[in-house]
């Protein structure tokens, strides 16, 4: 679990932020919302193993 | 990672987090999860050296190791439905995140019987 994780996370939502913004301005507001849910996917597939192999740290740790 | 460290990280992931709310609010609060299990990652390492010392202290006390497993497992039940009781409550989600807890509170419930009846039974011998 280190630390780059969180800055991983933050440039893919700054990015889609950004995305988004630029997307709306110029008049594609259905290509934003793909940007977005995109976004909001690949930052989903990142995080559930992250959360996986903590809840199996702990299981091993507890006992559970 | 020295507490230190984590306290600097999660400052840190906090005010990334808090630029990121108007614009994208759900990616504000996926950067909080991940902000929060990199601190749980850095925390579970010092909650398994604290086990590893309370299993040895255990072996020198002979009924502590009964309820040792017990305790454990309950511990470890509190650390994930906290872990995702106040992720949903920091979503805006409070009935789920008590849904959570309740379950979570079950299940401890449900683990620490042994003790309760353990106890119930020298009691009834005592008296």
């Amino acid at each position: 679990m280190d630390v780059d994780l969180i800055f991983q996370i933050a440039g893919v939502g700054i990015i889609v932020a950004v995305m988004n913004q630029l997307l709306t301005r110029s008049g594609r507001e259905e290509q934003a919302m793909m940007t977005t849910i995109a976004g909001l996917v690949v930052v989903l597939i990142i995080l559930v193993d992250k959360i996986g192999e903590l809840f199996a740290t702990v299981k091993t740790v507890f006992g559970l | 990672m020295s507490v230190a460290g984590i306290c600097a990280l999660a400052v840190c992931a906090a005010i990334i987090a808090l630029s990121l709310r108007e614009m994208r609010p759900e990616m504000a609060r996926l950067l909080a999860l991940a902000a929060s299990l990199v601190v749980m990652g850095a925390a579970v390492p010092m909650a398994a050296e604290f086990v590893a010392a309370l299993k040895d202290f255990s072996l020198i006390s002979r009924p502590m190791t009964q309820f040792l497993r017990p305790m454990l497992k309950v511990t470890g039940v509190a650390y994930i439905a906290q872990f995702a009781a106040e992720l949903c409550r920091d979503c805006g989600e409070n009935a789920l995140a008590g849904r959570v807890e309740l379950a979570g509170k079950t299940a401890v419930a449900l683990m620490s019987f042994p003790i309760i009846k353990d106890v119930f039974l020298k009691l009834m011998n005592f008296l």
